[in-house]
């Protein structure tokens, strides 16, 4: 009897790449979990490792990519160690599926989408021609483009179209699971807010989950219910997406949402965060923010800080920094002290 | 206030060999080099050229010394042997000789033919694709043409026009193979001329002089590059078979001509060292530059290519 | 000795009425069925002036031809109608001294940090280049000079570096670099920030405004995205399929956006707070191909307030169904054939009059609509179009059949729609 109380538990996860420079540590020691009908962002800067958590829990890593430690629990059965056989059998399409970054270029141009959503159907499961057929065409009605136009090629979809086309094609065999990896960043906001709205009504239909992976915050907010936030490899914070924003506690959080504009404030000057992600070689040993954090201190240099449980009212909070007791209120105190941020000084 | 700060000698050089189109090449021949595959390729290509630098000076004989027994017979189409390496012709001559002379006239058709090749294949088709219009259309239509052509047949015609020798076989193979070149290179500048840079280049009042020679060339170089080696290859190939057709010249002991006198003679399966080494040495060296040109080409355009489509941090 | 006077008092750029169309070049079938070459209004009919020290901001989803208006712009595009001045003079009068001079004071900013900057040319002589062109000297004073305004400092660190190794957001400080370093009159920006991480965006939008204010120059930034432009610009100008839609001040234009497109657009940006219930766009598809399009505003497939003539009660949704349909049947693009064989090949009368209905109608009509809609199908079906035609277009012609005029509405706040102005004087 499977005892799981999550769809997706990741553990300890660490995952390098090889490169003539040594070992680079794309991700160390994630931990988060991901509920059913739960959509789950998974926000930082490029570089953070958020696009390579993902394509290890699907297996989709670079040559020269592994994954050093940790687990990846699916329904509580593990993952990681999955052969491609594995991975196509049980997993890929039916159980998870991945929505890429530029639609444009997983479509198969020579093929129209009805082609590419049986021949992918009869991969992977053993539904009939037809039974594949009308489950895209269903799907296509639900992303919004009309279902005639199911027998069409990708290039007579206009790019909003193809992305969505791409979108029903990940959801056609109705996965547990959609992974999406910047999946609205080239599109306008009407658009982007189209494609959100199908998405709730799969959740909704399907209590199908999401891994959103993004760097804008915003639609974190919006539409995810917890969020974990990365930087150079670390969890810097996760949690509920309103405890995040209500009380953060880690320093990288507040900047980094601190350096989204928020319409109702349209004048509200910008955070700006010094430096760029670290790239890191082996064992990561230290707090990776630590040199673009105005609130570092020695310790930080010394030990990679453990997720520890904030206290607040969301169980699910917890955030990896030496002072996630005092940092907010620094930076608020420190907001509230001058008109405008002071420039950084020495780290 | 102008910079009239005088360069010494130092600073001149460095000017120069700063010059990115030293720049690039350098790099590119380094990047090239790291990869083994290419470099393989590269240095059989160096060792074939030094074949023909030097071959003839090494050569143990002379390549017309009609060799005898000691019971003064000739030595006709005798198998390797210790004075004889690689055996000998009918004629009685050394192969192994033969064989290093030839080395010249080939590497000779190969660089030739292959810098024909380049500079035509790239001025048509970078004006091609730049200046576009009318003008495009003539050339492509021009090099639509070229491409229709039969490669030997219209070799035989030309050379029974321009007369047999060697020259003029390396400007048949010049005239007629710029065509693939010439197309591959338009598509490229095509593309180069959509990007961004060109257009702020344009914008900000360039000339098309300009435009053409410091940002479309060094941008399609590498294609180039392999255009170049794919015609030196090209060359070398077609003036073998010319040279075994009797199309060429015969008196140049390229080693197509080996490979024709062993096929003349009659004993082109029974003197395998006549006639094999010649071909495989050709094989080889068409390959080498066929491997090197791909090699060179994948690997300098991985590097600088446009690459994620991810946003970026700071 | 060309025709731009520096001394005048015009104001530094007036686009006037401009249009670039373009002809999608028919091929031999098109020839023979005699139809005409389709026209792409990609620009059409933009008036917009730029005074010294404006920054001002064109708003657009990707198709709406900001793009190809940035382009006319520098003089990449033929102008097909009216005109560009700079300084007073039309740019389609200008000799090659004019062009010379006006691409000297007009830079360009473009949003591809990965292709905007030479992939051979290290960063000196990517900066090198406009100084070159225009024969200017102290070059190398100028280009350490500007990599500092940039904030890539040391100067000396980055002069040899080729693009490759430089980051995105590195990548387009030196593209600022480049527009600047002319010290220009004018800036085009197009979506310079678009590719960076939104974490990034904040510090090269700062820089680039700090800078304009410094270098004492005037910019048109160009981008779809309406959430960092109050941090650039002072006037917002909304772009719809080749027409400015509204204009007015940045906060104006994001407090109360008049035109039912600026609402949706204001509407849709996310607000980052999970308390907040901002509710889903009610916009569906995207915008038609800006081909042949013809007169009415083009807004009106989508606008969730088109306006049904007054003597009907309609549903929006269904409203629009029924417009969709009638542009279709006007343009004779209902393939009646194609649904008349997918039923049965000699199909008429009723069963193909409600085939054509279930194919182009999914919200349900009552009364006299349904009455109208349902007659008209029967005679599309007995191959009567015109009938059918005049029929729908008796009963449900809107207004925004006609194209609205760009109207000032209040001092400063331009409005193309016919809610904003009176309707009376609209009816002939």
């Amino acid at each position: 009897m499977n005892n799981y109380d999550s769809l997706l538990e990741v553990k300890d996860l660490t995952i390098r790449y090889q490169t003539d420079r040594g070992d680079i540590t794309a991700v160390s020691d994630a931990s988060f979990q991901i509920n059913e009908g739960e959509f789950f962002g998974l926000a930082g800067e490029s570089g953070s490792g958020k696009s390579t958590t993902a394509k290890g829990i699907i297996g989709g890593l670079d040559q020269n990519g592994f994954i050093h430690d940790g687990s990846v629990r699916f329904r509580g059965k593990e993952i990681q160690d999955f052969t491609e056989a594995q991975l196509n059998d049980e997993l890929r399409w039916k159980e998870i599926s991945w929505i890429p970054q530029s639609s444009m270029n997983s479509l198969d141009p020579l093929q129209k989408v009805s082609e590419q959503a049986v021949e992918i159907g009869q991969v992977h499961t053993d539904f009939s021609e037809k039974e594949l057929r009308q489950k895209i065409k269903e799907m296509f009605d639900v992303v919004g483009l009309s279902q005639s136009r199911v027998d069409d090629y990708p290039h007579q979809f206009s790019g909003g179209m193809q992305q969505r086309a791409v979108i029903a094609l990940a959801l056609f065999l109705e996965p547990s699971l959609v992974i999406a990896d910047e999946p609205t960043t080239a599109l306008d906001v009407i658009m982007q807010d189209q494609i959100f709205k199908y998405l709730d009504r799969v959740k909704e239909e399907n209590s199908t989950s999401l891994l959103l992976i993004t760097h804008d915050i915003s639609v974190i907010f919006e539409s995810c219910e917890s969020v974990a936030i990365m930087h150079a490899s670390q969890i810097a914070e996760k949690g509920s997406t309103k405890a995040i924003h209500d009380n953060p506690r880690h320093p990288y959080t507040f900047l980094f949402k601190e350096a989204f504009p928020d319409i109702r404030e349209p004048d509200r000057d910008l955070e700006v965060i010094d430096g760029y992600p670290p790239e890191l070689i082996g064992e990561v040993s230290a707090c990776s923010f630590v040199d673009r954090c105005p609130w570092a201190v020695d310790e930080c240099h010394e030990d990679a800080p453990a997720l520890e449980h904030v206290g607040d009212a969301d169980a699910g909070h917890a955030a990896s920094c030496f002072r996630s007791d005092e940092a907010y209120e620094l930076y608020k105190d420190r907001e509230l002290a001058v008109q405008t941020p002071p420039p950084h000084g020495d780290h | 206030m102008s910079n009239l700060v005088p360069y010494d000698t130092f600073e001149r050089i460095q000017m120069i060999t700063d010059h990115h189109i030293f720049r690039n090449f350098a790099g590119g021949l380094r990047i090239m080099l790291n990869d083994r595959n290419t470099a393989t390729y590269f240095w059989i290509l160096v060792v074939v050229a030094l074949l023909g630098l030097i071959g003839p000076a090494i050569a143990p004989y002379d390549i017309e010394e009609t060799h005898y027994s000691p019971e003064g017979d000739i030595l006709s189409a005798e198998p390797p042997s210790l004075a004889h390496p690689v055996g000998t012709t009918f004629a009685g001559y050394d192969v192994l000789s033969r064989l290093l002379v030839g080395a010249r006239p080939t590497v000779i058709t190969g660089i030739l033919g292959g810098f024909l090749i380049l500079t035509i294949g790239t001025s048509i088709g970078i004006t091609a694709g730049y200046v576009g219009g009318r003008t495009e259309t003539i050339l492509m239509r021009f090099t639509d043409f070229a491409y229709g052509v039969p490669l030997i047949p219209f070799g035989i015609v030309l050379i029974t026009f321009i007369g047999v020798g060697f020259i003029s076989s390396v400007l048949v193979i010049g005239l007629i193979l710029w065509r693939g070149g010439a197309r591959v290179i338009r598509a490229q500048t095509l593309q180069v001329k959509q990007y961004p840079f060109v257009q702020v280049a344009r914008a900000t009042g360039a000339s098309r002089t300009r435009i053409i020679v410091k940002h479309i060339l060094p941008n399609v170089a590498p294609m180039a590059i392999f255009f170049l080696a794919l015609g030196v290859g090209y060359a070398i190939m077609l003036q073998a078979s010319l040279t075994f057709l009797g199309v060429a010249s015969p008196f140049v002991p390229s080693w197509g001509v080996m490979i024709r006198n062993a096929f003349n003679s009659g004993y082109i399966s029974e003197a395998w060292w006549w006639s094999l080494t010649p071909g495989l040495l050709i094989g080889v060296t068409v390959l080498s530059t066929f491997m090197f040109g791909r090699g060179y080409e994948s690997l300098v355009t991985a590097d600088g290519g446009t690459g994620e489509i991810d946003t970026v941090a700071a | 000795m060309g025709i731009i006077d520096m001394s005048t008092s015009q104001p530094l750029l007036h686009i006037d009425g401009l249009q670039k169309y373009f002809e999608e070049s028919s091929n031999v079938l098109d020839i023979f069925s005699r139809k005409e070459s389709t026209k792409i209004q990609a620009v059409d009919k933009i008036s917009l002036t730029v005074e010294k020290n404006d920054s001002v901001a064109i708003i657009g989803e990707s198709g709406c031809g900001k793009s190809t208006l940035l382009l006319t712009l520098i003089g990449l595009h033929e102008i097909t109608g009216g005109d560009v001045l700079y300084r007073g003079r039309p740019l389609s009068k200008f000799d090659r001294n004019d062009w010379k001079e006006y691409r000297s004071k007009v830079q360009v900013i473009f949003q591809d940090p990965f292709n905007s900057l030479d992939p051979k040319m290290t960063v000196e002589e990517s900066l090198k280049e406009p100084l070159e062109i225009h024969n200017i000297g102290d070059q190398r004073q100028k280009v350490r000079s500007i990599l500092k305004d940039v904030e890539l400092r040391p100067p000396e660190k980055y002069l040899k570096r080729k693009p490759a190794n430089l980051s995105g957001g590195e990548k387009q400080r030196v593209s600022i670099g480049r527009a600047l370093i002319l010290e220009p009159d004018i800036i085009l920006a197009d979506e310079p920030v678009s590719m960076l991480d939104v974490s990034t965006q904040a510090s090269v939008l700062k820089m680039l405004k700090r800078l304009v204010g410094e270098y004492d120059a005037s910019m048109i930034y160009i981008s779809h995205d309406l959430s960092t432009v109050s941090y650039i610009a002072e006037k917002v100008y909304v772009m719809y399929l080749g027409r400015f839609v509204e204009s007015a001040s940045t906060n104006q234009v994001l407090e109360n956006p008049k035109h039912p497109y600026t609402k949706a657009l204001v509407d849709a940006i996310p607000v980052p707070d999970p308390h907040y219930n901002r509710p889903r766009t009610v916009m569906s598809g995207a915008p038609r191909d800006p081909i042949d399009l013809g007169e009415g505003c083009r807004f009106r497939d989508r606008c969730p307030e088109v306006i049904a003539p007054d003597s009907i009660d309609i549903d929006q949704d269904a409203y629009r169904e029924v417009m969709a349909f009638r542009e279709r049947l006007e343009r004779d693009e209902l393939f009646v054939d194609r649904i008349r064989k997918s039923i049965e090949p000699d199909a008429e009368g009723q069963s193909l009059a409600d085939a054509i209905r279930d194919e182009y109608f999914t919200m349900p009509l009552s009364g006299n609509n349904a009455a109208t809609v349902d007659a008209a199908l029967n005679e599309i079906a007995a191959g009567e179009s015109e009938a059918a035609e005049r029929r729908l277009r008796e009963r449900f012609e809107s207004v925004c059949e006609i194209t609205p005029e760009y109207i000032e509405d209040k001092p400063g706040w331009h409005v193309a729609c016919h809610r904003y102005y009176n309707i009376d004087s609209q009816h002939e």
